[in-house]
C-alpha cells in the first residue's frame, strides 16, 4: 500500500521547543507540540544565526523570532544532498527549511528537537512575512479549537468540524488536552502576536528608511543639521517608533547615506 | 409515509410526497436487450427542490404539473439526494392544484458554493462570452456559454435562451449546479431570473486558502512553498486548435492543422494549513521557467524536464493561480500561472486571514 505523504507541519520554534516525545505505531519516536501537532515532518523560516560545518556533518541553528530551530545534516546520511544543502547556507541568510524532526533526550532527560532538512531555500523578507502570517493562522486556529474542545465534557471531534473547524485542527486540539492539560496556551498566543507585530516592523524597514533620510534632508532649517528630537517627532506621527528611528539612524549612518554633524544632529550626504 | 422535500435523505424507501415538476426530459438507452426510456428531472415543493429519475411515468406529464407521488426511494447519485420512481410507485396528476416552489437558496459568493447544492443565486461579471445554435424538439435554440466571477473565485456558465452579455454585472436567482468534467458550473433555465445590477467586482487575484478549498471553483489564487515535484513530466502532441491529446499526428476534428508539443507535469504546495497537487502545462510552466516556447518546440524531446522543474519551484514560495478541479483522488489545482510571490499577495492572504478571525 502506497503510504500518504506526512505533511509539512508550518509551526513557530517556541511550539517545537514545548513539545513532548512518543511514541507513533512503528515505536518510532515523533515531537507532539503543545497545539496537537504530531511533527513528524516540519516547514519553517527564519535567519541563520550560527554554522558550524565539518567533514561528517553541518550544524545550524535558525532564528524565526520566536526561538531557536537546531538543524543538523549528515555527510553519511540516507540523503546524500542533505549536508551539500546546508552547507550552501551562510549565517545572516534567511532560509525556508522543510525536514523531519528528531527527538533526543538530552542526560537530564529532556528532549531536544533536532530537524534533518529535505528542502533548504533562500528566501526573501515577503516569503518570511508570508510565512509568519500563515503559522501565526495556523497556530491561533488550532488554539480557538482547543478552548472549543476544553469547554465539552465529553470532547468529540465532529462537533469541533461542525463549528467550521477542518478534521486536522479537530484531531490536533484532541491531541492537545489529552497531553497538555496545564499548558499555557495564552502565553503561546501573546507570543505569537508578537512575531506577528515584529515581521510586519521588519518588512516596513525600508519604507522607513527612505521616509526617514527625506525628513532629513528637508528639515536641516538652520544648516547645523537636523535634530534627533525632531526625527523622533516626525517619526511618531508616521507611527514609528523611538527603537526603530535608532536602527534606521545606525543603517543611514553606516550606509553613508547621513552623517552626524555634531551630537544628535544629522545631515544628509548630497548626491553627487 | 409522507415526506416534504427537504426532510428526504439518502436510502429512504416508501416515500409519498405531492411536488410540481420544474423539468421533465426523456431518455433513451440502447443495450443488447434493447432500448430503455426513462425520464429525468427536478421536483419541487415548498421546503426545496430534488432531481428524480422515472422509469415510468405517465406520458402526458409536462414541466408545471403538480403530482402526487406514492412509494418512491432516495438514493444518492453523482454526490447528490436523488428521487426514484419506479415500477412500484404510483404518479398520480393533480391537474387543478399549484404548488408554491422554493428554488433558491441563500445568496452565495461563488467560492462558497456547494457542489452538491441544487440551486443557488449569485452576483458576479459575466465574462469570455461565446454563443451556439443547438436542435431541440425539431426547433433551433441559442445557448450562451461563458464564465461569471465575483472577488471570490469564477465559474463556467451556460444559458439556454437567454442572452449574456460580455462585461454586465447580473443578479442570477435560481442557477442550477452542476459538475463536468470535475469542474463546477451553473446554468440558466427557463425558470432562472436573471438581471442587471449594479454592483462593484474587484479585479485581481482572487486567494484562498487550500483548506477552505470546498469546491471546484476557478479562477483563484494559492500561495504557498513547493514541497515536491513530480518525477513524471510526459510530452504530448496536441491539436493546435482544440488542443486535444492526439494519438496520432492528426486531429478528427482539425485534420489540417498542424499539431504542437505541450507537456504535463505536477508538483506538490503546501500553504500550512494543507498541500494541494498543482498540474501544468506549457502555457504555465513555460513562462516561468523562461523558457521561449518556440524553443520547447523544437527541442521538446531533448529537453530533461524535471530537473528544470525541481530547479525552479522545489523550495520556493509562489503565487499560483488556476482552476481547482475535482477528482478520485480530491482536489487538484490546473495551473494557468505561476509567479513569485511578492508583495501584494502577502498583503492578500493577510487580509484573507484577518477576516476569517472577524
Amino acid at each position: 500500500m502506497m503510504r500518504k505523504r506526512e505533511r509539512d507541519n508550518w509551526i513557530f520554534s517556541s511550539e517545537l521547543r514545548d513539545s513532548i516525545a512518543l511514541e507513533d505505531e512503528e515505536k518510532k519516536l515523533y515531537a507532539l507540540t503543545p497545539l496537537g501537532t504530531k511533527a513528524k515532518r516540519i516547514l519553517f523560516c527564519g535567519t541563520v544565526m550560527s554554522k558550524q560545518s565539518d567533514d561528517k556533518m553541518t550544524r545550524v541553528t535558525v532564528s524565526d523570532s520566536l526561538g531557536l530551530f537546531y538543524v543538523s545534516a549528515f555527510a553519511g546520511g540516507f540523503n546524500p544532498e542533505e549536508q551539500k544543502m546546508l552547507n550552501s547556507i551562510e549565517t545572516e541568510d534567511k532560509i525556508m527549511i522543510s525536514g523531519k524532526v528528531n527527538p533526543f533526550k538530552t542526560n537530564e532527560g529532556n528532549y531536544i528537537f533536532s530537524i534533518r532538512p529535505e528542502i533548504v531555500s533562500n528566501i526573501e523578507a515577503n516569503e518570511m512575512d508570508y510565512w509568519t502570517i500563515m503559522t501565526s493562522y495556523s497556530a491561533k486556529k488550532k488554539i480557538f479549537a482547543i478552548r472549543e474542545i476544553m469547554k465539552m465534557e465529553d470532547p468529540d471531534i465532529n462537533k469541533i468540524v461542525q463549528m467550521g473547524y477542518t478534521n486536522y485542527e479537530a484531531e490536533c486540539a484532541l491531541a492537545s488536552i489529552r497531553n497538555f492539560k496545564d499548558y499555557d496556551f495564552q502565553k503561546l498566543m501573546d507570543s505569537i502576536e508578537t512575531a506577528v507585530v515584529s515581521s510586519k516592523a521588519e518588512s516596513k524597514v525600508p519604507e522607513i528608511r527612505d521616509m526617514i533620510l527625506k525628513y532629513i534632508k528637508e528639515n536641516d532649517s538652520d544648516g547645523k543639521g537636523c535634530k534627533y528630537e525632531d526625527i523622533v517627532v516626525a517619526a511618531r506621527n508616521m507611527n514609528v517608533d523611538q527603537s526603530t528611528v535608532d536602527e534606521v539612524l545606525n543603517t543611514l549612518g553606516s550606509l553613508g547615506e547621513i552623517f552626524e554633524v555634531s551630537l544628535k544632529r544629522y545631515r544628509g550626504v548630497e548626491d553627487e | 409515509m409522507k415526506y416534504k422535500i427537504k426532510d428526504i435523505n439518502q436510502n429512504y424507501q416508501n416515500i409519498d410526497i405531492i411536488a410540481k415538476i420544474l423539468s421533465v426530459d426523456k431518455r433513451v438507452t440502447k443495450n443488447e436487450k434493447g432500448e430503455t426510456t426513462y425520464y429525468y428531472g427536478i421536483l419541487g415543493d415548498d421546503t426545496g427542490t430534488i432531481p428524480f429519475t422515472a422509469w415510468t411515468l405517465i406520458a402526458t406529464v409536462k414541466s408545471g404539473d403538480v403530482v402526487e407521488i406514492k412509494n418512491g426511494s432516495s438514493n444518492l447519485y453523482n454526490g447528490k439526494i436523488r428521487f426514484y420512481i419506479d415500477s412500484r410507485s404510483q404518479v398520480i396528476l393533480k391537474p387543478n392544484e399549484d404548488i408554491e416552489v422554493k428554488r433558491a437558496s441563500d445568496l452565495l459568493k461563488i467560492r462558497d458554493i456547494p457542489s452538491n447544492a441544487y440551486y443557488v443565486s449569485v452576483v458576479g461579471r459575466i465574462t469570455g462570452v461565446s454563443q451556439k445554435k443547438y436542435i431541440r424538439d425539431g426547433q433551433e435554440h441559442l445557448v450562451y456559454q461563458g464564465y461569471i466571477e465575483d472577488e471570490t473565485a469564477k465559474v463556467r456558465i451556460s444559458s439556454f435562451g437567454k442572452k449574456l452579455e460580455e462585461n454586465s454585472t447580473v443578479k442570477i436567482e435560481g442557477a442550477k449546479v452542476s459538475q463536468f468534467n470535475g469542474y463546477l458550473g451553473l446554468s440558466i433555465g427557463e425558470t432562472t431570473e436573471i438581471e442587471k445590477v449594479k454592483a462593484e467586482i474587484p479585479e485581481g487575484k482572487k486567494y484562498m486558502l487550500i483548506s477552505e478549498i470546498k469546491s471546484p471553483v476557478g479562477g483563484i489564487t494559492v500561495n504557498g512553498f513547493v514541497i515536491s515535484v513530480g518525477a513524471n513530466v510526459k510530452i504530448n502532441r496536441k491539436c493546435s486548435v482544440c488542443r486535444k491529446i492526439l494519438d496520432d499526428d492528426h486531429c478528427k476534428d482539425h485534420p489540417d492543422a498542424p499539431s504542437v508539443f505541450d507537456l504535463s507535469g505536477h508538483f506538490l504546495i503546501s500553504d500550512g494549513t494543507e498541500d494541494l497537487m498543482c498540474f501544468v502545462n506549457s502555457d504555465s510552466l513555460l513562462p516561468f521557467i523562461n523558457m521561449k516556447a518556440d524553443e520547447f518546440q523544437k527541442r521538446a524531446y531533448e529537453i530533461n524536464l524535471h530537473p528544470l522543474m525541481e530547479k525552479n519551484l522545489k523550495g520556493k514560495c509562489l503565487s499560483v493561480s488556476g482552476d481547482i478541479r475535482s477528482g478520485n483522488s480530491g482536489f487538484s489545482l490546473r495551473v494557468t500561472s505561476i509567479k513569485d510571490i511578492g508583495p501584494d499577495d502577502v498583503k492578500g492572504v493577510e487580509k484573507l486571514v484577518e477576516e476569517e478571525f472577524q
